[in-house]
């Protein structure tokens, strides 16, 4: 039944499909990131290598 | 209400290891590829053995640095990074064990089992199926204690790095599991359950994305992670690594069929491959504009800071390569650019700059934390970064340079249409400069490494392992049902890893089941040819041999349709000409000619002598000869197996055909072996070889299945042979000399 189906598609149809699916996850992320408010809770979130629950907090150099 | 603040200890005893064999293993890697780069010019490097033949090695190079080096360079950066970005200590201490020593197993096993000529021949898919299982378990250990580590984390939000952990998790191991689907005939031989254009798909959705979710996913998860730290400023746009991260992992999955462009793939499948390639750019330049201005208001450490100039150039050669894939992967640049050394120096400017760089950038960084120390000596680590840059430069120039001549050569045509370069040999004298370029380049790669394993080294011995590092971080508080802790919808996935990755699954999983399933389906993707039978017994083994010998390393078997190689090999290749072919030899590359038209166009007698000593047939030829194949018993013994396999894969072989199959391989070899005792060849010891002794050696098998390949449809035109097999003796003749 499904291989009917897939042999009875005509095969331009796959590319198309794809293209539609990544334009929608595309301009979804893009509404996701700019979304109001993401400004505050993003400049946060990049903050998070920085806060490992270390006493240094911050980076060092005294290593190098 | 105040929350009670846990104090934990991060396990670095882990990173520890980890760091160690990526150090190790990353110079043993690169010393096995200095000697394939060094066999192109100095083929008796191999030391007449077959356990340092160049077709025997490469894999060894690329599975060393690939899943030793770089992998191991993951796991020490993720075990690292991933404690800290989550606020507690890794799931398991015992599963960490079991997935560091159970990786080092297996790459002992792949440093065993490769030099003896046990292969799957799928390209970073060499290993036999005991080892894929292997490899199964220790990543399912790695990913039960990875995501059991998220299941325990002290912080609510997934920082950038881990989305991209996760999504390297997931996909190499749908990746792996599909493309090495086998049926076993025993312990050290198997075939794959696809054949040819369908194995081929399968193989390049899976090579494709190996680069993609091995050495690129986790890499920029590293990235993300460790250029702040070094750079000591935040990434500079979160928000835009959020795009890079869902637009990269949805596009890579679909870019797979570029591998196999003008081939027998069917044309939609060639397209769509084409241009989610192109998409790649940007993802990926975002990714890289996101790494590299990190750095901004920092630009000064770049003088002084060695660990800040193996990111930065690691960064920009990332950008460089993933420009240069997808113009690769335009089609008409493609034509020009695919079999030849462009390949190569594609490769290893995202190896050697984009992989090599930033663990070499990051183990600069981890030591001296990890053993409590300084690091030893910033002016070797900075000698190492500036050996190593020229390195680069000469190993990539050379290869580029190598193979847009070689590409340009095999299509030049002089004012009579016919090919200006007929013979293979002028083709390889002219690029043995560059081969001798690259050699001295990947000298000085290794030599920056080895530099590095010594300022490395003397680190830890002037530091001391330091105790796991403590820390301290309130517990994580259960949201409450229908809440959102943030506020924001997108954290219902940011901060939920169940849902993240199976929504990670899902954008990975669409773009390999639009193309697989429907080249699997569709039945006119394959068409059938009538004279297209299957191999007979002894064809069949000496295909074994072929594969076990690992001749696609230096030969395709896919002519494309091309005038340049109609003329050179003859009709190009259909897809209906694999069906029984598993698993699939395209082959990637073309150090020697292709070899799919190569069935009936010399002698028998010729093929002995080339594999022999190809010198005597091909002069300048820098293939090494195969004495062992003269030496080695012919195994029929599994033979009624193999093709027992195959008919249970679909080859119709009848019952009788089955079970006496090593009668009718013997049978096949006496005639051949008939034919070369009377025109009195030489064993390897230069005595008359007589026909008892003859008949039961692989060489006989291996020249049955050459003598077979691409005639199925073989037309009766010139160039293209013709039965040339009866004809006495076998002179000096090019390998692929053309007659027009």
């Amino acid at each position: 039944m499904m291989k009917e189906l897939i042999n009875e598609t005509d095969h331009i149809i796959y590319p198309l499909i794809s293209a539609v699916m990544f334009a929608s996850m595309f301009i979804a992320a893009l509404l996701w990131v700019y979304r109001k408010g993401g400004r505050e809770v993003y400049a946060r979130r990049s903050q998070m290598v920085f806060q490992d629950g270390t006493q240094k907090h911050g980076e060092d150099t005294q290593h190098v | 209400m105040s929350q009670q603040v846990e104090t934990f200890r991060y396990d670095d005893a882990i990173t520890r290891k980890f760091v160690i064999a990526t150090a190790i293993w990353g110079v043993v890697g690169m010393l096995v590829g200095l000697l394939a780069a060094y066999q192109f010019v100095m083929p008796e490097l191999n030391l007449g053995m077959p356990y340092t033949t160049f077709s025997r090695i490469r894999p060894l190079h690329t599975n060393a640095v690939i899943f030793a080096f770089v992998g191991n360079g993951f796991f020490a950066g993720a075990y690292y990074s991933t404690q800290r970005l989550l606020k507690t200590r890794m799931f398991s201490d015992t599963l960490s064990k079991i997935h560091f020593w159970g990786w080092q197993a297996i790459i002992v096993s792949a440093a065993v089992t490769f030099p003896l000529g046990i292969s799957q021949s799928k390209e970073y898919a060499e290993l036999e199926w005991p080892i894929d299982i292997a490899i199964t378990l220790v990543w399912v250990v790695f990913a039960i204690n990875f995501f059991g580590t998220l299941k325990k984390r002290r912080e609510r939000h997934m920082y950038v790095a881990i989305w991209f952990y996760i999504a390297s998790i997931v996909t190499v191991a749908l990746l792996h599991i599909v493309n090495n689907l086998v049926l076993p005939i025993d312990a050290f031989k198997s075939y794959s359950i696809f054949a040819g254009i369908q194995d081929g798909l399968v193989q390049w959705w899976y090579g494709h994305n190996a680069v993609a979710f091995f050495l690129t996913t986790p890499y920029l998860g590293l990235m993300y992670y460790f250029m702040p730290k070094a750079a000591e400023r935040p990434v500079y746009s979160y928000r835009l690594s959020i795009i890079h991260f869902w637009s990269l992992i949805f596009i890579y999955i679909w870019a797979g069929p570029h591998h196999l462009l003008y081939t027998s793939l069917p044309d939609w499948a060639q397209t769509l491959g084409m241009v989610f390639s192109l998409m790649l750019i940007a993802p990926s330049w975002g990714g890289m504009i996101n790494g590299l201005l990190t750095l901004r208001g920092a630009w000064d450490k770049l003088r002084t800071d060695p660990i800040i100039k193996f990111f930065v150039v690691a960064i920009t050669f990332y950008g460089m390569s993933t420009f240069e894939g997808p113009m690769m992967s335009i089609k008409s640049v493609n034509a020009l650019s695919h079999y030849t050394n462009w390949t190569i120096g594609h490769v290893h400017s995202g190896a050697l700059g984009w992989n090599g760089f930033l663990t070499f950038g990051m183990l600069y960084w981890l030591v001296p934390r990890l053993w409590n120390t300084k690091l030893y000596s910033i002016r070797l680590a900075t000698a190492h970064f500036w050996i190593g840059l020229v390195g680069i430069g000469l190993y990539v120039l050379s290869m580029w340079v190598a193979g847009v001549s070689e590409g340009l050569m095999w299509r030049a045509f002089d004012e009579e249409g016919k090919l200006v370069y007929s013979s293979w040999m002028q083709m390889v004298t002219t690029l043995m400069p560059t081969y001798w370029v690259r050699a001295i380049g990947g000298t000085l790669y290794l030599g920056g490494a080895v530099l590095m394993l010594y300022n490395l080294f003397k680190t830890m011995a002037q530091g001391k392992a330091a105790a796991d590092e403590e820390a301290s971080a309130p517990a994580l508080r259960p949201v409450a049902a229908g809440a959102h802790a943030g506020g924001h919808w997108h954290q219902i996935i940011e901060g939920k890893p169940f849902k993240f990755t199976v929504l990670t699954t899902v954008a990975v999983a669409i773009g390999g089941a639009f193309e697989i399933v429907p080249t699997l389906a569709i039945e006119s993707n394959v068409p059938t040819i009538d004279s297209v039978k299957p191999y007979t017994a002894l064809e069949l083994e000496g295909r074994d041999i072929y594969v076990s010998e690992g001749c696609y390393v230096c030969h395709s078997q896919m002519v494309r349709p091309f005038r340049s190689e109609t003329e050179r090999y003859g009709e190009y290749s259909k897809a209906g000409e694999f069906v029984y072919d598993r698993p699939f030899q395209f082959g990637s590359r073309r150090i020697g000619p292709d070899l799919h038209r190569i069935g009936g166009k010399y002698p028998h007698l010729w093929h002995y002598n080339h594999m022999m000593d190809p010198t005597s047939t091909s002069k300048d030829s820098i293939m090494p000869p195969y004495p062992w194949l003269f030496e080695d018993e012919l195994d029929l013994s599994l033979t009624s197996a193999k093709l027992n396999a195959f008919e249970t894969l679909g080859a119709p072989y009848t019952e009788e055909e089955i079970s006496k199959a090593a009668e009718q391989a013997q049978a096949q070899a006496d005639t051949i072996a008939k034919e070369l005792v009377a025109a009195e060849v030489s064993d390897v010891d230069k005595k008359p070889f007589t026909y008892e002794a003859l008949r039961r050696r692989k060489i006989v098998a291996l020249i049955a299945y050459l003598q077979r390949l691409g005639t199925d449809i073989k037309l009766d035109s010139g160039n293209s042979g013709g039965d040339t097999a009866d004809k006495p003796g076998a002179g000096p003749t090019d390998h692929a000399s053309v007659q027009p």
